[in-house]
C-alpha cells in the first residue's frame, strides 16, 4: 500500500511471531482439557483473541501501516463486538 | 476552472467513441458515467414493474371479498412487490445511480478507483435480478413468504423460496463491491485541496452509506446461504423442530435489514441537501453537523434492528434496550431537517422542480418519521405491529423519502446527466398529482391500522372498507402522477447551452465542468480552495 | 457431548499447519521486497502444499463422520439430541464454508505464484501479492477462532 515507506518485517520476527501463535494453541488446548467449567470458554476466546490480533497486527502488518487502517479495523470490531453484546440482551434474558 | 466550459467543449461522455461501438459501447464501459446510467435505467424499470404490481394489489382491496385474485396469488404478489422495489430499487437507490455518477464529478476525480469492479458490479445485480426473476416462473412458483423470507415458513413453503433467496444473495455482493469501490474513492480520490470538510454534503452520505453496504450486507449474506442450506440439506439452524431458533433469523436478517433502511435514506437525504442548499442561494446551515449527523445515522443504524421484532418472543431486557436505542436514531434524523429549514431561512429560494421536490420529500418525511416514533415505542408497537400502520409507515419512508428523493434528484441533475431539460410547468403539474395521490394512497393506511387492520390480507372486514376504497383511489392518482411525470422526462426539450451547464448556479464542483460531461469529467484536475457552498465568484 | 466427536489432535495438526501457512505468506512478501524472487516463489508452494495437506486432513476427517452416518440430514443424526443435530449442522456448515475459503485462497495463491513468475508482480509493485497475502491471513483467522469453538470448548 504505503510503497513510499514500507516496511521489510524481518524473516525472523515472522518465525517469532508464528513460535508464539503455536505457544498459545498449546495452551488452549491445554487450559481446555482440564474441566474448569464457564471459564474453559472465556479462556478459549480470550486467547483466541490474542491470537488474532497477533495475526492482524504482524502478518497482516497492521502495526506498520497507515494509521488509519488501524482506525477502521478496531471500529469494525467494535460495531461488531456490539452488535454481538445487544443480542446477548434477548438470549440471557428470554 | 470554471469559465472555460463554454469556450473549448470535448465530446460528452455520450457522444464519446471508445473502443466498442453501439450497445457494446454501453455494456463494456467502464466509464462510472455510463455505468450509471445502466443502474439508472434498470432500476427505473424494475421500479414500474413494482408499481405495477403495487397497483394490482390496490384493486384487489378495492372492496371487500375476493375481487379479482386468489389469496395465493396476492401472497405471491406482495412478496414479488417486496423484492422488487426493496432488492431491485431502492437498496441499489440513489447510491448505485446517482452516487456512481456524481461522487467522482464532486470530489475532482476522473472515476472511481476501480472502474472494472463497477462495471462488475452492475453484472452482479443484472445477475441477481436474473436469478430472482426465473425463481418467479420455474419449480412452483413465486414465494409467498413476504421479501422477510421469515423461518420457519420460508422453510417449509412448496413456494420457490431457494432461488429468490439465492437472487438475493447475489445482489448483496453487488451492494459489498459498490460500497468498497466508494469508500476507497472517497478516501483516495478527491481533488488536491478537497480536505474531508470541504466534501459536498451528498458525499459525506455516500461515504457513511458506503460504510453500511460493506458491513451489514455479508450478515444477510451468510444468512440467507444458512435459509439454503437449512431447505435443501435440512440442517435446523431455525427450525424448532431441530432444535433451531427462528428469532436467530429474525436477529441476523434485521441486522443487515435495519441498517438497509440507511442505505436507502442516507443517499436521498445527502441529495436534498445538496438541493436545499443550491436553491436557497446559501450556504449551508450546519455543515458539520449535517455530515456528522450521516455518519452518527449510519452508526446508530447499526444499533437498533430488535424494533422490528417486538412482538416476536424476543426478551423484555432486550424490547426495553432497542426501544431505547431507537429513539436515539431521531436525534441525527432531526439534525438534518432543522438544518435544512435553516438553511432555507432567509435565503432566496428559487422556486424551481427540485426544489418542490425536496418540500415533498420533506412534508412527508416527517410524516413518516414521527409515526416512526409510534412504532419504536414497544407500548405503541405492540398494538400497531403487523398492522397496515406499518405498511403506511414504510412507505411514507421508503417511497415517500427515498423515492421521491430519487425523483427530486432527477430533476436536479437531469440537465448535467442528459444535457438537456425537461419542461418545468409539466413537472410540477406532475409532482402535485403525484404528491396529492400519494396521500390518498397511504395515509388511510394509517388510520386502518388503528382500527386494527393486518397487513398482507387479500380480504378484510366490511368496516374497513371506507378507508380501502380511498386508498385504492389513491393509488390510481399517484399512477396517473408518475406517469406525467417520467413522459415528461422522457421528453426533454432543446435549449441553450448556458441553461444546460448550471441552470440552477450549483456551487459544487459537478456544476463547473461542461453538460453533459466529458468522458474523462476533468480537462485538468481542478484545485479546490474554498468549501464546496461558499459563494465566491 | 458432542465436540467429543471431535478429534482435538486432527484440529490441533491442523490449526499448526494453518498458522505455519500464514507464516510463509508473510515470509514471501518480505522476500518480494527484498527483491528475492526465487524464494518468494518457493514460500508460496510451501504455503499451497500446507494448504492442501489442510484440505486432506479435513477430507478424512469429514469422511470418518459420513462413515458413521453423521452428515446433515442423515437419520442417524435425526436420532440424536437437539443439541447434537445442530452441533453438527453446525460443523460441517461453518468447516465446510471455510474450506471453500481455502480452496478460494489456493486459487488466488496460484494467480500471485503465476504473476510473479511472469514478473508482473516486482519488487516495486507487489500489492497483489500482499492482497492475496491478505486473504490468506483472513482465512487464517477464521479459524483460529473455529478451532476452539468446535473442538475445545465443551
Amino acid at each position: 500500500m504505503s510503497e513510499n515507506k514500507t516496511h521489510i518485517s524481518s524473516y525472523g520476527s515472522h518465525l517469532l511471531v508464528l513460535a508464539s501463535l503455536i505457544a498459545l494453541t498449546i495452551v488452549t488446548v491445554a487450559i481446555t482439557s482440564v474441566q474448569l467449567g464457564a471459564f474453559n470458554t472465556t479462556a478459549a476466546m480470550i486467547i483466541a483473541s490474542t491470537k488474532a490480533a497477533i495475526v492482524l497486527l504482524y502478518f497482516m502488518h497492521l502495526k506498520f501501516d497507515d494509521k488509519i487502517f488501524r482506525f477502521m479495523v478496531t471500529l469494525v470490531l467494535l460495531i461488531y463486538a456490539v452488535v454481538i453484546i445487544i443480542t446477548f440482551f434477548d438470549y440471557l434474558y428470554r | 476552472m470554471s469559465g472555460n466550459t463554454s469556450t473549448h467543449r470535448m465530446p460528452s461522455y455520450l457522444e464519446y467513441k471508445g473502443r466498442y461501438r453501439g450497445l457494446a459501447g454501453w455494456l463494456l464501459s467502464t466509464d462510472h458515467k455510463r455505468i450509471a446510467l445502466l443502474y439508472l435505467y434498470s432500476q427505473t424499470f424494475f421500479f414500474l414493474a413494482g408499481v405495477v404490481m403495487g397497483i394490482f394489489m390496490k384493486l384487489e382491496l378495492i372492496a371487500p371479498g375476493q375481487q379479482l385474485m386468489q389469496a395465493s396469488t396476492y401472497n405471491a404478489l406482495f412478496t414479488v412487490h417486496g423484492l422488487t422495489m426493496i432488492f431491485l430499487f431502492i437498496i441499489p437507490g440513489l447510491a448505485a445511480s446517482f452516487g456512481n455518477f456524481f461522487i467522482p464529478l464532486m470530489i475532482g476525480a476522473k472515476d472511481v478507483a476501480f472502474p472494472k469492479l463497477n462495471l462488475f458490479s452492475w453484472y452482479l445485480f443484472i445477475g441477481g435480478a436474473c436469478i430472482i426473476l426465473l425463481g418467479m416462473f420455474t419449480g412452483d412458483g413465486p414465494p409467498d413468504t413476504g421479501w422477510t423470507f421469515y423461518a420457519p415458513y420460508s422453510l417449509r413453503t412448496n413456494t420457490n423460496v431457494v432461488l429468490s433467496v439465492l437472487g438475493a444473495f447475489v445482489l448483496g455482493f453487488s451492494s459489498v463491491l459498490t460500497g468498497l469501490n466508494f469508500i476507497v474513492t472517497i478516501h483516495r480520490m478527491r481533488a488536491p485541496g478537497m480536505g474531508f470538510f470541504r466534501m459536498p454534503l451528498f458525499i459525506w452520505a455516500m461515504y457513511g452509506t458506503s460504510w453500511i453496504q460493506l458491513l451489514a450486507t455479508p450478515v444477510v449474506g451468510i444468512t440467507l446461504v444458512m435459509v439454503i442450506f437449512d431447505r435443501i440439506m435440512g440442517i435446523g439452524f431455525f427450525d424448532p423442530a431441530k432444535g433451531g431458533d427462528p428469532i436467530l433469523y429474525q436477529h441476523l436478517f434485521w441486522i443487515y435489514s435495519h441498517p438497509a433502511v440507511y442505505i436507502m435514506i442516507l443517499p436521498a437525504m445527502g441529495a436534498i441537501t445538496e438541493i436545499v442548499t443550491t436553491f436557497s442561494r446559501r450556504v449551508v446551515f450546519g455543515y458539520k453537523a449535517i455530515a456528522m449527523s450521516s455518519l452518527a445515522i449510519a452508526f446508530v443504524g447499526y444499533l437498533v434492528w430488535g424494533h422490528h421484532m417486538f412482538t416476536s418472543g424476543m426478551s423484555e431486557t432486550a424490547r426495553l434496550v432497542f426501544s431505547l436505542l431507537t429513539f436515539l436514531v431521531a436525534i441525527p434524523s432531526a439534525i438534518k431537517v432543522f438544518n435544512w429549514s435553516a438553511t432555507m431561512y432567509k435565503g432566496s429560494l428559487d422556486l424551481q422542480p427540485p426544489f418542490w421536490w425536496a418540500m415533498a420529500f420533506m412534508f412527508v418525511f416527517m410524516i413518516g418519521g414521527l409515526t416512526g416514533l409510534v412504532l419504536g415505542s414497544v407500548a405503541t408497537d405492540v398494538h400497531v405491529h403487523d398492522t397496515m400502520f406499518v405498511v403506511a409507515h414504510f412507505h411514507y419512508i421508503v417511497f415517500g423519502g427515498a423515492g421521491l428523493a430519487f425523483f427530486a434528484a432527477l430533476h436536479y441533475w437531469y440537465p448535467k446527466m442528459w444535457g438537456k431539460m425537461y419542461n418545468k410547468r409539466v413537472a410540477n403539474i406532475g409532482l402535485l398529482i403525484l404528491f396529492i395521490g400519494f396521500n390518498t394512497l397511504y395515509f388511510p393506511m394509517f388510520i386502518l391500522g388503528i382500527m386494527g387492520m393486518p397487513r398482507r390480507y387479500y380480504d378484510y372486514l366490511p368496516q374497513f372498507a371506507t378507508p380501502n376504497f380511498i386508498s385504492t383511489i389513491g393509488s390510481w392518482i399517484l399512477g396517473v402522477g408518475l406517469l406525467i411525470v417520467i413522459v415528461n422526462l422522457l421528453r426533454p426539450k432543446k435549449v441553450s447551452q448556458e441553461e444546460i451547464d448550471n441552470p440552477w448556479q450549483g456551487r459544487t464542483l459537478e456544476w463547473k465542468v461542461q453538460s453533459p460531461p466529458s468522458l474523462e469529467n476533468f480537462e485538468e484536475i481542478p484545485v479546490v480552495e474554498h468549501g464546496p457552498y461558499d459563494l465566491v465568484k | 457431548m458432542a465436540n467429543q466427536e471431535l478429534d482435538v489432535t486432527i484440529g490441533f495438526i491442523n490449526t499448526v499447519i494453518l498458522l505455519i501457512s500464514s507464516a510463509t505468506v508473510a515470509m514471501s512478501i518480505t522476500a518480494m521486497q527484498k527483491g528475492d524472487k526465487k524464494m518468494t516463489l518457493i514460500l508460496l508452494v510451501v504455503t499451497l502444499l500446507l494448504a492442501l495437506v489442510f484440505l486432506i486432513n479435513k477430507y478424512f476427517e469429514w469422511g470418518a463422520k459420513i462413515h458413521h452416518g453423521i452428515y446433515p440430514g442423515s437419520e442417524f443424526l435425526f436420532s440424536l439430541s437437539q443439541g447434537d443435530i445442530l452441533f453438527f449442522g453446525l460443523y460441517f456448515f461453518m468447516t465446510g464454508l471455510h474450506a471453500i475459503h481455502i480452496i478460494v485462497g489456493m486459487v488466488l495463491l496460484g494467480w500471485v505464484f503465476v504473476r510473479v513468475r511472469q514478473g508482473r508482480v516486482t519488487q516495486e509493485r507487489y500489492v497483489f501479492l500482499e492482497n492475496g497475502g491478505l486473504y490468506w491471513h483472513l482465512v487464517d483467522l477464521i479459524w483460529i477462532f473455529l478451532f476452539p469453538l468446535f473442538y475445545l470448548i465443551h
